[in-house]
């Protein structure tokens, strides 16, 4: 059933990673994306696909879950690498008619291929190891220092927890419609596209009156509790750094000073 | 003769996945033509499974439906035919009312069947006047209806179809007294006059006993126990073992036997029970 779709695909678990400071996890996320495409030569190649490994390994993700979340891109790295192989100019191994493959064009295919990987693979780390209500609250800290330009990030943090929470009710909600149309007869599945369309419009119209009426319930609700746009609100859980965000920073910036002098040196 | 059977039904949901649940265990049961009965059971005992399979919404893992002595699922591209004579309605269906007036809503039904203008005029005023929906009401937009009216309006949706079979899951929920009563006097009017049967799924003891001449129990897939009303609810004891309760009136009438009154054990309405006192009290003077 379409309930069965986890949104985020967050692993609960205790490792290291699990247990860091969505703030410090986000950050050094995008740190990582970058040093991934900063890396130009095959140390520093070995060195962004090392650090993916030892993430992994800190945060008791699989192997083979990190292979599974390169599934949807697959093709995408299939038709770059392929296409890579045949653009790149260079020492000709293999000629044949207008198609060549060259050895540069084997090491960008590569390069590019391992990279894609793992900038893929890195972001996934994140999402594995970081339930939303944890990424909702890290990204709500982060852009606090952006209240000065008019971004609030609190309200940000709102409404991305109640989308999140209400994507299972909205589902639910969505087969119940379904049912009861079809119970009266509703034919959603022949014809061709326009006609499928026009098809589905008694559930899309009860569907849209449910959303608005709920969002006006729900905004009564929250208001019953005091809550205020532009308020400031305490947490239960405050989010502190500790021994491990602190470490897991220096490791980063030792790796991405490393990854530097890799680039100039090399 | 039998109009709407199920032999044998099973139901897993999320077959195949570590989910897997049985929902319906060898379900039998068989509802005979302008029967009304009600289906009871305590909450997750498969009472929404089973009658989504009256009108072919779900289909059995193994196990038959059969309407009119026919398996509904011997041709599964025409299933759709199916639910125009098994018409069913579930809990608060006045969330789904759609269309840009209750004329149009009503005829929802009736144009899916293919029928023509004339004939679906025909039908959603009288399925409106099943439901004592004035004729105004008609032309007015679903939103600006009180809940009671959209309610009423949900039904008539359903009546307009002229199925054979009505299925109702809790019909009355969430109405006031007056509400309550008003609909389901309509809806056993309704069966009356047309040769309906009518199936619904209530937790209101009092509802059940008050209107429907069948009961069918589930208990946690299973059938129970399936007859006649007054048969049923005569077994307090098993009832109250799965969760369930008899009628308020009922309790009273036991423990006036109790107390070695002579009143006669099965009582379940108030109309009853008023019969009985005077009754009583009569012999008495």
């Amino acid at each position: 059933m379409i309930s069965d779709i986890t949104i985020g695909q967050y692993f609960p678990a205790g490792s290291l990673l699990h247990r860091m400071d969505p703030r410090v996890k986000i950050v050094l996320t995008f740190v990582y994306v970058i040093m991934v495409f900063m890396a130009q030569n095959v140390y520093s190649i070995i060195l962004v696909s090392a650090l993916l490994v030892l993430m992994t390994v800190l945060s008791s993700i699989s192997f083979k879950q990190i292979a599974l979340s390169l599934k949807p891109m697959l093709l995408v790295i299939i038709f770059t690498t392929v296409l890579n192989l045949f653009i790149v100019e260079g020492d000709y191994l293999f000629v044949y008619h207008f198609l060549h493959i060259s050895v540069q064009g084997i090491q960008t295919a590569a390069s590019f291929a391992v990279r894609f990987c793992c900038f893929i693979a890195g972001a996934s780390l994140l999402t594995y190891t970081t339930s939303m209500s944890s990424l909702s609250d890290g990204l709500e800290k982060l852009l606090m220092p952006l209240k000065r330009f008019n971004v609030q990030g609190d309200v940000i943090a709102m409404i991305i927890t109640i989308t999140l929470r209400f994507i299972p009710t909205l589902i639910e909600e969505i087969e119940k419609i379904t049912n009861a149309q079809k119970a009266r007869g509703a034919d959603l599945e022949s014809g061709g596209f326009f006609q499928r369309v026009r098809a589905h419009m008694p559930i899309i119209i009860p569907l849209f009156i449910s959303s608005f009426r709920r969002a006006d319930e729900l905004s009564n609700a929250i208001e019953c509790r005091c809550y205020a746009v532009g308020k400031a609100r305490s947490k239960l859980h405050q989010l502190r750094l500790e021994n491990k965000d602190f470490a897991a920073i220096v490791i980063f910036i030792v790796l991405f000073c490393l990854l530097i002098f890799l680039n100039i040196v090399l | 003769m039998a109009i709407i059977e199920t032999r044998n039904l099973i139901y897993d949901y999320s077959q195949g996945t570590p989910f897997e649940l049985r929902a319906l265990d060898d379900v039998c049961l068989s509802i005979e033509e302008g029967d009304f009965l009600g289906i009871i059971g305590p909450t997750g005992s498969g009472k929404s499974t089973l009658v989504q399979h009256l009108n072919g919404l779900l289909r059995p893992v193994s196990g038959q439906v059969l309407l009119e002595g026919k398996d509904i699922w011997a041709e599964p591209a025409k299933i759709r035919q199916v639910r125009f004579k098994v018409g069913m309605m579930f809990q608060y269906p006045e969330y789904q009312l759609f269309e840009e007036t209750i004329y149009k809503d009503i005829a929802f039904g009736p144009k899916n069947m293919g029928l023509d203008e004339d004939e679906i005029d025909k039908r959603v005023r009288e399925a409106a006047s099943f439901v004592d929906l004035p004729q105004a009401c008609l032309e007015k937009s679903p939103y600006h209806l009180s809940g009671g009216e959209m309610r009423r309006a949900a039904i008539a949706g359903i009546m307009a179809m002229r199925p054979k079979v009505i299925v109702l899951d809790e019909p009355a929920a969430g109405l006031d007294p007056y509400g309550r009563e008003a609909i389901m006097g309509q809806i056993r009017d309704y069966g009356k006059e047309t040769h309906t049967t009518v199936v619904i799924v209530s937790h209101s003891m009092e509802e059940i006993t008050r209107w429907t001449n069948s009961v069918l129990v589930l208990d946690k897939g299973r059938v129970l126990m399936a007859g006649p009303t007054e048969e049923i609810f005569s077994q307090a004891a098993k009832l109250e073992e799965i969760g369930l309760t008899i009628p308020q009136i009922s309790k009273v009438f036991m423990q006036l036997r109790a107390q070695g009154l002579d009143v006669p054990a099965n009582v379940f309405t108030v109309e009853q029970a008023e019969r009985e006192v005077l009754r009583l009290l009569a012999k008495k003077s």
